[in-house]
């Protein structure tokens, strides 16, 4: 039995391993054709004005045959580091489930575009369907932005360029053009990336790792060549190139950047980018982005107060409390207590 | 539609009642705020209509952040909006709070939450004015600043009831006694008797760090409130109006020596025997005596009459005689300049005493010895006189008709350590002394040394600096108000700052000591009182 399990254990260990082999950086030199040049640094500069998008979800309440998730999204907007505007969605509820198709996802959307969604939300994945309701409001509160911001700023979004949903393709591609049309300049920023080349291997590691060995001191960019990437599903519904970037010398690891398709000045953008990322929490890190995540966190402290609230109202719907406990009563909380 | 809504910037965080309890409060200020341990703070709650209270004993950085090792982390130098987040931790101890009719109560209750916390104005003091009683020592003091406009004075009626001022070295404590004698001296609410063998306090001479001062004399508008009794030339004793000091033999008692000598047991015999006898008589006695013919075995053979004093010691052996004969040779000979046969000045001491002035007793380059000695006799006669005093008052009238009068004792250590039988008169001063209306006025830098019994008697606690931990401890668990949380205060006061406890005052309170120099200057200025004031000045 114990060696069945520490077998397992070294089997795990040894697939990711094989993802990341001893000669990786070499591997992916090679493969990749990346040299020292294509790492450019990075000159902090005064980020002048920026503003950071960030979304969250939580599901609040689950049974077999519904979620409930509520979801709001937040921006913060600093000039030359200091905040000068913060605000915030207020909390949106939602129903996944039980009909195949999201009740309140055109409800929710149309609030947001002033018309219905192109395509229906499923809610056979109760997580991703949160997540899309919940990049709803973050779309929207980005579009807002995008208007609201003065010509040369930048719009950061916490995540990809790139919808999950195709009903958002519209939306991201009106962001983008606002942004273009503006001169704001407009980067998603992802800490993490399923971005692999030559069959499997992650890209940021490889891109650091290289940056490592070959002893390149943060901060630098360096953009990728989309050839070198493995194959990405719904490439239609990217809308950005692709950049790692590391923004401070002291920065725990590499972030991939996408910066809106045809972004003249990626130069300028890292450099701003690396100006705001000297925060001594986080180096490496866009502050305003961290901000934004900060405003917009259901914490726990939150959760439990909406528990408490909906959980009033259900029992003045005429919900008890033991049909409640029947419908969204969580086994784990009682097995917890032992 | 979808909204977007502004989140409020202002920071309502701060300054804001958050915690904790009736003897504690808690609140949080901007991490970059100049704050001070001993800072006094008002708290307005306005649900309640009272402002309360408290002084800030201690100080941390804190911040909202989980992780709290998250400053030991940093990466970089530089951090934004820390100000949200990371902020001072002040705690308070409350002092009290002020009803809506200016009445001032103790903390027996607490503020509302989120109550908002103020900088208190010198108005907001006017309760704590309209409270202190009359012997001017300072100004208040909240943690660096002097609240001008609230002079800190004690109250005449508890320092008959014991004072210490326990200070280490070079911390003001001559400065304060020195204030404190002007005071007297010009409120003369009580007698203060000091026994100076330094020569200091007459006109001055160089402080602990080597600055000039001056003395008690320079205080010229309250010249008639002191009186001094000096060994020094007649040249001096005229320039400045002192008197001439004299001790007679019969002033002295053979129970002095205790004082003054480490004593066997066979000695203290000796002590004991003579309890009764006259000082002349004794002195005259072993300047006499052959200390060789002790013990007498037979006192009739030797021609010894009962009753005659060396009946009294007939079974003493040789050597103690000879020692106790030796001390009173010492103590005769090494205090010529005040110690005769005849001629005191303890009457006139007395007198001087009970017209409520200051009696500095000074006896310049006489050594510790002879200061313990003028002590002590003059202790002892100011003990009798008022137990003589009281017996003559009823029961409930012995306090309020006798005389008030406060003994000052420098290094008290040496005379009101623990287990110390030799020094009963000084002890029996600390316990019984307020019956009769004496007081001790204890000054030293080692209170640990001091006994415990003694130090529970005091009622008005002076601390100024002291380094020791066992030094502070000691005072915080003898003071009559909790000190405990000034522990940080005690430990950071400055030279001529001090934390005055008395039961005549609400709250231990932080004070600045007056600059001796300085404070006489001031009350110089005063107009003196023209002593012909409300006589009839015509037929």
């Amino acid at each position: 039995m114990e060696g069945e399990y520490t077998g397992a254990v070294k089997e795990t260990a040894g697939r990711i391993r094989a993802t990341i082999p001893a000669n990786f950086v070499e591997k992916f030199q090679k493969t990749c054709n990346i040299n020292i040049s294509d790492f450019i640094p990075c000159t902090p500069i005064s980020c002048g004005e920026v503003c950071a998008i960030d979304g969250s979800n939580v599901t609040l309440l689950e049974s077999g045959s519904m979620a409930l998730a509520v979801v709001r999204a937040a921006q913060t907007t600093f000039v030359g580091m200091e905040r000068s505007r913060r605000s915030v969605t207020p909390m949106t509820f939602a129903l996944i489930g039980p009909e195949e198709e999201n009740q309140d996802f055109p409800v929710l959307y149309a609030d947001c575009f002033g018309h219905p969604p192109g395509k229906p939300l499923s809610n056979e994945d109760i997580s991703r369907a949160a997540g899309i309701l919940r990049d709803t409001v973050e779309y929207w509160v980005t579009e807002t932005m995008a208007h609201d911001l003065a010509p040369n700023a930048l719009l950061l979004r916490d995540g990809p360029l790139r919808v999950s949903h195709e009903s958002h393709d519209p939306v991201l591609t009106r962001i983008a053009l606002t942004c273009r049309d503006k001169g704001i300049g407009f980067a998603g920023i992802s800490k993490r990336s399923a971005a692999t080349w030559g069959g499997g291997h992650p890209l940021l590691p490889a891109i650091y790792g290289f940056a490592t060995t070959r002893k390149i001191k943060g901060p630098w960019w360096i953009k990728i060549d989309p050839a070198i990437l493995d194959h990405q599903p719904h490439a239609q519904w990217q809308h950005g190139e692709i950049y790692v970037a590391c923004l401070h010398g002291r920065s725990r690891g590499p972030l991939k950047i996408e910066l809106a398709k045809g972004t003249k000045n990626p130069q300028e953008i890292m450099n701003r980018l690396a100006g705001c990322s000297a925060d001594g929490r986080i180096p490496g890190y866009p502050y305003p982005l961290l901000d934004a995540h900060r405003t917009v966190a259901l914490t726990e402290e939150i959760v439990d107060q909406v528990k408490g609230d909906l959980l009033g109202s259900l029992s003045e719907a005429g919900i008890d409390r033991q049909t409640y406990e029947i419908l969204f009563g969580d086994y784990h909380d009682e097995f917890a207590r032992y | 539609m979808m909204n977007l809504r502004d989140t409020d910037t202002a920071d309502t965080s701060k300054y804001r009642l958050i915690g904790r309890s009736v003897l504690s409060y808690r609140f949080i200020a901007p991490h970059s705020e100049t704050l001070y341990i001993g800072d006094i703070k008002k708290i307005v709650d306005t649900t309640k209509g009272a402002t309360f209270f408290a002084k800030i004993t201690d100080l941390s950085h804190d911040s909202n952040f989980a992780d709290p090792k998250w400053d030991t982390r940093s990466y970089a130098e530089e951090f934004y909006g820390l100000g949200e987040d990371v902020f001072i931790t002040v705690d308070a101890v409350p002092l009290g709070f002020v009803d809506t009719d200016g009445k001032f109560h103790k903390a027996r209750t607490i503020p509302s939450k989120f109550s908002t916390v103020e900088d208190p104005t010198a108005e907001d003091f006017r309760f704590l004015t309209e409270q202190m009683g009359e012997i001017e020592v300072g100004l208040m003091r909240s943690g660096q600043d002097v609240i001008k406009e609230v002079p800190v004075r004690i109250p005449a009626r508890v320092l008959p009831q014991h004072m210490g001022v326990f200070a280490t070295t070079g911390m003001g404590k001559s400065n304060f006694m020195k204030t404190f004698c002007a005071s007297c001296m010009k409120e003369q609410k009580f007698g203060l008797l000091i026994v100076d063998p330094h020569g200091e306090y007459v006109s001055g001479g160089k402080s602990s760090t080597g600055e000039p001062t001056k003395g008690l004399v320079h205080y010229t508008n309250g010249r008639g409130g002191l009186s001094i009794f000096t060994i020094r030339g007649e040249a001096d004793r005229k320039k400045y109006a002192m008197n001439r000091l004299n001790l007679e033999y019969d002033d002295f008692r053979l129970s002095d020596l205790s004082i003054l000598y480490e004593l066997t047991s066979a000695q203290f015999d000796i002590i004991e025997a003579f309890a009764r006898v006259n000082g002349s008589d004794a002195i005259r006695f072993f300047q006499e005596v052959d200390p060789e013919i002790f013990p007498i075995k037979d006192p009739l053979a030797a021609g010894i009459k009962e009753g005659s004093l060396a009946w009294l010691i007939r079974n003493s052996m040789a050597g103690p005689v000879r020692v106790i004969q030796r001390h009173i040779d010492n103590l005769v000979n090494g205090n010529k300049a005040f110690f005769r046969e005849k001629g005191s000045s303890i009457l006139e001491i007395l007198n001087d005493l009970h017209a409520n002035r200051v009696i500095l007793i000074d006896i310049p380059d006489m050594g510790e010895r002879s200061e313990l000695f003028v002590l002590s006799v003059i202790t002892r006669m100011i003990m009798e006189k008022h137990r003589s005093e009281a017996r003559g008052f009823g029961i409930d009238e012995k306090q309020e008709s006798g005389h008030h009068v406060l003994i000052t004792i420098e290094e008290a250590q040496r005379v009101l350590a623990a287990g110390g039988a030799s020094t009963q008169m000084f002890r029996e001063c600390a316990m019984e002394g307020r019956k009769f209306g004496v007081g001790l006025c204890i000054i030293t830098q080692q209170p640990k040394n001091v006994d415990l019994k003694v130090l529970a008697q005091i009622n008005t606690f002076v601390v100024m600096g002291l380094g020791d931990r066992g030094d502070r401890e000691i005072i915080m668990g003898s003071a009559k108000q909790d000190l405990s949380k000034m522990e940080i205060e005690i430990q950071t006061l400055d030279r001529g700052e001090a934390i005055i406890s008395t039961i005549g005052i609400p709250f231990p309170v932080s004070t600045r000591i007056h600059r001796y120099e300085d404070y006489i200057a001031e009350l110089n200025k005063e107009k003196k009182v023209d002593i012909r004031a409300g006589l009839a000045t015509g037929f």
